[in-house]
């Protein structure tokens, strides 16, 4: 088992047909996921890389009953794209797209709250359940399938830890990247209790970074509702209060946000935090080989 | 996106919303002119300047007297203020702006902000205002209401605010006002930040905003010719200007090694390892996910210009990342450099072993590693030996 993705899903591309959208649609080929749509509009009737192109999500979808989003849309775009991805009811949409103006995606969540579609990102790497289906932008190959479940703010840094987990011989259920906006549709607890509950899954990392609070709030709901032990590492220890790290959602205001402060709360909430990113996968064999 | 005070004043009255009589100096030779033009027995005298805590700093002088108000502007006008938000270097004061003293009734602490746990705009209003209102003290004081998009600023949100902060019912229609024009201008104009502190009842029964912050969504520009033309390119340091230029994302820091990375996390993760091996990262530089050739030779000449820089930590992983493209920009930007400083590499991804052997040949003295600690530690080691001979 897996979570929210596995090869059964029929996977959708919004911004298919570009340069950006082109290359990744044939990684995600070539890795093996299932697509089975294209939409850009103006495009409606062409075919590209062998999968049909739509002009529209709804038409996309009840020609082919895709099941999954991926956005690759420039930003201007993206909250439309959004939008009519939750139109047409897909359950799940991932959002690759970068720099989505922060008041667009207020927009989308609070359309999204009484909905049953779950967003993902935006700015995130998406997601992958190795050896199966990957929607997404990460490098295949450095994931293996096994029983870690990954949920991280990052991108490259969740590739870095994967590999980490991946040469420590602990393989990947699923490995979800929920975006370094502010503003994202799904956050860490969204992902930890679909891991709590995903059967394949034994043990859970989570990689955070500063600025906000979710990883307090993602250690606080694991002490009280999870099974399965956890790994957490903070990137950021470094950096100075007040200015944005790269991602839009990683600044520290008013003392507020900072790694430490995140460490400290995690780890009284019974998360092993580890120091080093390479750390992860020794700490996870550990762990694992302790259960077995 | 910053703006500074004064431009955040004119935005405010665009939307109907009071500031002191004011104005702006940038030439010394102005000086005098302008201040006598205050029409009150005070003067406030405020650098303009994209950092807080300007008033600690001496960037903001009450003068009492004609000569007060000249020997107030003279000293600040081309000087640089250092607050607690500036770094030691500061930020130039490029021009001054000068505001007829207020007779201050009552002050009170209005923001209108992105919050991001509740993913709404929230308003913060306290009668606490003027002062340091992040303190524990004051936290408590504050009065948060999370916005509805679909139901705004409809009547009975403001409303509430005063029943809250038991304003007289004479004053309910200016406050309502007041705060349904911020939310206007919030919401038209794609801010992340708009902050009155203090907002104040004049001894003559006026409300005016006496200071104004605002901060816009740099994604949003796009949509906003007219904010994009208030940006004040001076505030920010020559490195940054020069990522922004390349389109990369940078942040100053205060150590000697420089590092360049692809993915913000991994260059947080990047610093903190160069930290844990005893070193002090020089920057934030992310070259972006998908790291390409001219990133990353604009992102090493970057590193290269900045004179605190003693070595270079390049850390690229990807696995869809292409090694010889990466390589083939490390070589670009270091055919121009004179200045021969250590560097360290750490490559990770397609054609790995190609771009280790083109940038051997290019330059024997380069170091290449296999993980990001042993990168780390190595840096520290070669600054260090560099230092000893």
């Amino acid at each position: 088992m897996s979570i929210w993705i596995d090869k059964n899903s029929r996977i959708l591309v919004q911004g298919m047909t570009g340069k950006y959208g082109q290359y990744h649609t044939r990684m995600m080929l070539e890795y093996g996921s299932n697509i089975v749509a294209g939409v850009t509009p103006g495009k409606g009737g062409e075919e590209v890389l062998g999968v049909p192109v739509f002009d529209r999500v709804e038409e996309a979808v009840s020609s082919t009953d895709a099941n999954v989003s991926i956005i690759l849309v420039p930003a201007r775009y993206a909250e439309s794209a959004i939008f009519e991805a939750a139109l047409a009811e897909l359950p799940l949409v991932v959002c690759i797209t970068e720099h989505i103006p922060i008041q667009d995606m207020l927009l989308i969540m609070a359309y999204l709250k009484d909905r049953n579609t779950r967003l993902l990102g935006p700015n995130c790497p998406g997601l992958i359940t190795p050896g199966q289906c990957k929607v997404g932008i990460m490098p295949g190959p450095v994931h293996i399938p096994g029983p870690v479940g990954v949920v991280s703010r990052s991108g490259t840094l969740t590739y870095e830890v994967a590999r980490s987990l991946t040469n420590a011989n602990c393989g990947q259920s699923t490995v979800v990247g929920i975006g370094g906006d502010p503003i994202h549709g799904t956050n860490f607890i969204d992902v930890l209790e679909a891991f709590e509950n995903d059967p394949e899954t034994e043990l859970i990392v989570l990689l955070g970074e500063i600025g906000g609070d979710d990883e307090e709030k993602a250690g606080e709901w694991l002490k009280a509702n999870a099974s399965k032990p956890a790994i957490a590492f903070i990137a950021g220890q470094t950096a100075p209060t007040g200015k944005r790290m790269g991602h839009a959602g990683a600044v520290i205001r008013g003392g507020k946000g900072t790694a430490a402060t995140k460490i400290e709360s995690l780890r009284d909430n019974g998360v092993h935090v580890a120091r080093k990113i390479a750390d992860i996968g020794p700490m996870a064999a550990e762990i694992l080989g302790k259960k077995a | 996106m910053l703006i500074h005070e004064y431009q955040a004043k004119q935005k405010l009255q665009e939307y109907n919303i009071a500031v002191p009589k004011s104005f702006l100096i940038t030439k010394d030779e102005e000086i005098i002119h302008v201040l006598r033009k205050i029409e009150t027995p005070t003067a406030v005298v405020k650098a303009q300047v994209h950092a807080g805590g300007r008033g600690k700093a001496g960037g903001v002088v009450v003068a009492e007297s004609l000569l007060d108000g000249i020997t107030a502007v003279r000293r600040l006008l081309g000087s640089k203020l250092v607050t607690n938000q500036t770094g030691a270097e500061g930020k130039p004061i490029d021009s001054v702006l000068v505001e007829e003293g207020v007779q201050i009734e009552q002050e009170f602490y209005v923001a209108f902000t992105i919050n991001r746990s509740s993913q709404c705009i929230s308003l913060l209003v306290s009668t606490a205002g003027g002062t340091d209102i992040e303190s524990k003290e004051h936290a408590a004081s504050i009065h948060q209401y999370d916005i509805d998009p679909q139901i705004g600023m409809r009547e009975f949100v403001p409303l509430r605010v005063c029943q809250d902060l038991m304003l007289a019912r004479k004053d309910w229609p200016a406050w309502i006002a007041t705060l349904q024009n911020l939310y206007r201008c919030f919401t038209e104009n794609d801010a992340l930040l708009i902050e009155i502190n203090p907002f104040i009842r004049s001894k003559s029964g006026e409300w005016i905003a006496l200071d104004a912050k605002m901060d816009f969504d740099d994604n949003a520009l796009f949509r906003h010719e007219n904010l994009a033309f208030l940006q004040d390119d001076r505030q920010q340091t020559e490195p940054e200007l020069l990522a922004a230029h390349y389109d990369l994302s940078y942040v100053s820091l205060d150590g000697t090694i420089g590092c360049l990375v692809n993915g913000a996390g991994l260059a947080m993760a990047t610093m903190d390892a160069i930290k844990e091996a005893g070193g002090e990262p020089a920057n934030f530089l992310d070259v972006g996910g998908s790291a390409t050739t001219i990133s990353v030779a604009n992102g090493l000449d970057i590193l290269y210009h900045d004179p605190g820089v003693e070595g270079v930590f390049i850390n690229v992983f990807g696995g869809i990342v292409r090694c010889d493209i990466v390589a083939e920009g490390i070589i670009r930007a270091l055919q121009k450099q004179t200045k021969h400083l250590p560097i360290v590499i750490r490559l990770e991804g397609n054609m790995k072993e190609e771009a280790i052997v083109a940038l051997r040949e290019y330059s024997p003295t380069l170091d290449f590693v296999d993980d990001l600690d042993s990168g780390a530690t190595l840096i520290v080691q070669r600054i260090n030996e560099r230092k000893m001979a």
